[in-house]
């Protein structure tokens, strides 16, 4: 092409060129606003994403009452200032008090700052030296704030427990808590079990409850019946007493046509195995061995040891539901 | 009744219709210069290649690693600007600036996968931290021993007849290393290697990767600490540092001259800004056209002064819709950086759009006489081999996190019970235009 013909060509292509960079320009932005729209819908319906889990308020102080649930992102800092990333608007705590982060597989990493101490599990850690570690189900105490990390299903962890185990007697309990009031903190697996036994106690009681019932209704039903007895006797006796001589004189036995039966409730396989694993217990261990020093506390209020209860569940449970709803719902639950 | 895919495509795809136009500018542009006083086959053939490439690398590379395809599509835009440019203006020198662009647009595109792997894959980083640092001390106090200097700066080497420019790669480093001892709340060796990278860059004369080096760790403090104080003391620390580097160089004397009135050496140290700002001057709104006017009488039009070179071929307006890109490119990445969910990776996100951010304005305005002109490169467009591979290697850190990010959202999505019939509802692999 000669220059000529090019310089005209080339003049004009510029107008050309510029609509096509506005078109880029405005196509990119668009797409960028577009996707920052549907992240924030999607972020609309699922409220915990970003989120490990949640510290539960067991025991708080004016301004953060007890029950009071605070979110936990994955890495942050924790004090009293509302740009923290946990906020605690109490006095016992530090402006910048601890940095935490979450460790997969590990948990939750506490670090105090330089001169800030906080209780994890019983166990007082101080300064940037001492990180501590939470799992699902650990309290934290930080002055007279008592807290218990509920952690969300598909990142629990679990409170890892030769931490206390090994701690130092003077480092344990360096300042006894309010709840639970005596001994170290129970650990996962003890409270688990203190919930499990209070269950079966519960259990045991009302099938107590059930069988005096049956019994009180069964002594009741037996002494009807011997009153109706002794009526039908008293008055068959005044008749034949009254009839005269050479008259029909029925049966004194009074015969019923169905005879009702009561049974007590039954119960089924699994629970008479409880019911006879309660009773053996000869075999079954001691309350001192089963809750060491842990003395079951009913000042809890909350469900802080309860599994998760966020709108996430355990990723099985999550296929299992998809493959249902596959089979018998037409699909829906494709990946 | 039914779920929503996680991998379902978006309506309307805006990918591929970005993609496309995109395709079409740089098809009609490689075609048209192709075309100037004689057919050049060259062209022809870039027309076709470099479209074909934005697709590949914008389309399919997301297909067999997660990424983040607006943030990929503007770079993917950028690079080729600077291929087409450096084509066009080279076309009559005889030098072939634009095909080895081209080459190291590739070699850029391969950093980039080697970078979000990286970020994507390292889980420890404990001991491989260590191994970073010692080898950007290394890279860094290379050209002290082997360097050679150019345009006042001993800041290159040569290995094997190719010049490298080691405090480029580094740029890399210092995010890696910034970002993981700053997340860690371990001050002592994050600071003891910035202020060994400044030294060092210091007395190689680099003053514009040294005020970048600055300001990308000031701005990463304050991301991560928030100490308005102590951010404050770093901005005063410097300027005090700008002044004591007046007072001891003579070439930052000079520069601050031409930078205050370049009119006063029109013949000498002026000519490279006066040309510069001639060039633009004479573009005008709209530019003179494709392969036209005179850009080749600026001095080192191909890397400090491309920006120049844009505005005379394409316009001012062209060139402030360029501006646009990078900022929407800083917004995607500040936005990556929000969405990490550990301060490592947001760390990584931030310090690589502020990175890029800091080198676009001091380029850009230097161009423009807004502040005194360095010698560093426009972003993905200025000519440059290091350059360009270190960008794309920074493109690649924040894919990395936006790729992180988006499995983190991925696996809520999967564990999550979400209500079945949500029509309209985003799904996760949508977001950052990862459809997969």
């Amino acid at each position: 092409m000669p220059l000529e013909i090019y310089e005209i060509v080339a003049g004009a292509a510029r107008y050309w060129f510029l609509f096509l960079m506005v078109l880029i320009v405005f196509r990119s932005f668009r797409w960028y606003r577009k996707d920052q729209k549907q992240q924030k819908k999607q972020l609309r319906l699922m409220p915990d994403a970003g989120y490990i889990g949640e510290m539960v308020v067991v025991q708080g102080q004016e301004g953060l009452e007890a029950g009071t649930t605070l979110p936990v992102p994955w890495e942050g800092v924790l004090g009293y200032t509302r740009f923290s990333d946990i906020c605690l608007p109490v006095e016992d705590v530090a402006k910048k008090h601890c940095w935490f982060r979450y460790e997969e597989g590990e948990g939750l990493v506490l670090e105090p700052l330089r001169t800030k101490s906080v209780q994890v599990d019983g166990i007082l850690c101080q300064g940037p030296k001492e990180p501590a570690v939470m799992g699902h189900g650990s309290w934290l105490q930080i002055g007279s704030i008592v807290m218990r990390l509920r952690m969300f299903s598909g990142y629990e962890t679990k409170a890892p427990q030769p931490y206390a185990e090994e701690a130092p007697d003077q480092q344990r309990n360096a300042q006894p808590m309010a709840c639970p009031p005596q001994g170290h903190y129970p650990s996962q697996e003890q409270y688990a079990l203190w919930r499990q036994q209070m269950e079966l106690e519960r259990q045991r009681q009302m099938l107590a409850q059930q069988q005096m019932a049956w019994m009180q209704w069964q002594a009741h039903q037996q002494q009807l019946a011997r009153q109706q007895a002794a009526a039908v006797q008293q008055c068959s006796a005044e008749r034949e007493e009254n009839m005269p001589e050479g008259a029909y004189r029925p049966s004194s036995q009074i015969e019923f046509e169905h005879e009702e039966t009561f049974y007590p409730l039954e119960m089924d396989e699994e629970e008479e195995a409880l019911q006879e694993e309660w009773q053996g217990e000869e075999d079954s261990p001691s309350e001192e061995e089963l809750y060491g020093d842990f003395q079951p506390c009913d000042e809890d209020m909350t469900d802080a040891a309860l599994p998760p209860r966020s709108v996430y569940v355990g990723e099985d449970e999550s296929r299992r539901a998809r493959q249902v709803l596959d089979k018998y719902l037409g699909g829906g639950g494709a990946k | 009744m039914s779920r929503p895919s996680r991998n379902k495509p978006l309506r309307g795809r805006p990918d591929k219709r970005f993609c496309s136009v995109i395709m079409l500018f740089y098809f009609s542009a490689f075609l048209l210069i192709s075309l100037k006083e004689k057919v050049h086959w060259q062209g022809i053939a870039l027309s076709v290649v470099v479209p074909a490439l934005i697709y590949i690398a914008t389309m399919w590379l997301p297909r067999f690693f997660p990424a983040d395809k607006l943030l990929l599509s503007i770079a993917n835009f950028l690079c080729a600007l600077g291929v087409l440019i450096l084509y066009s203006t080279d076309m009559d020198a005889g030098t072939s600036r634009g095909l080895q662009q081209a080459i190291y647009y590739g070699i850029g595109i391969i950093a980039m996968l080697i970078c979000i792997l990286v970020v994507r894959y390292v889980k420890n980083w404990d001991v491989m931290i260590w191994a970073v640092t010692f080898l950007a001390v290394g890279l860094l106090v290379l050209p002290l021993a082997i360097g050679t200097e150019q345009n006042g700066a001993t800041n290159w080497i040569n290995i094997g007849g190719t010049s490298l420019q080691p405090s480029e790669v580094v740029k890399l480093a210092l995010i890696l290393v910034l970002s993981y001892f700053m997340s860690r709340r371990q001050a002592l060796p994050w600071l003891l290697f910035g202020l060994f990278s400044l030294a060092v860059l210091m007395l190689q004369k680099d003053l514009g990767t040294a005020l970048i080096y600055y300001f990308t760790a000031l701005f990463m403090y304050y991301g991560w600490y928030g100490n308005v104080l102590m951010t404050g003391l770093g901005v005063v620390g410097g300027a005090g540092a700008a002044v004591a580097g007046y007072a001891m160089f003579a070439h930052v004397k000079k520069r601050v001259a031409i930078w205050r009135n370049p009119w006063a050496y029109p013949e000498t140290s002026g000519y490279q800004i006066i040309q510069a700002l001639m060039a633009i001057a004479s573009g005008g709104l709209f530019g003179v056209g494709l392969g036209l006017g005179a850009p080749r009488v600026i001095p080192v039009y191909f890397t400090d002064c491309i920006f120049a070179v844009i505005c005379e071929q394409f316009g001012i307006l062209f060139g402030l819709l360029v501006l646009v890109m990078y900022v929407i490119l800083i917004l995607r990445g500040t936005s990556i950086a929000l969405k990490a969910r550990s301060g490592f990776h947001g760390l990584i996100a931030m310090g690589a759009t502020v990175m890029i951010g800091i080198q676009t304005f001091v380029i850009i305005g230097g161009v423009l006489k807004l502040i005194p002109l360095t010698g560093v490169t426009m972003p993905f467009v200025s000519y440059g081999g290091t350059s360009l591979v270190s960008c794309m290697g920074l493109i690649g850190l924040m894919q990395g996190v936006a790729s992180v990010n988006q499995d983190q959202l991925n696996y809520d999505y999967d564990i999550s019970m979400l209500p079945q019939d949500l029509s309209g509802m985003p799904k996760a692999d949508d977001f950052g235009g990862g459809n997969r």
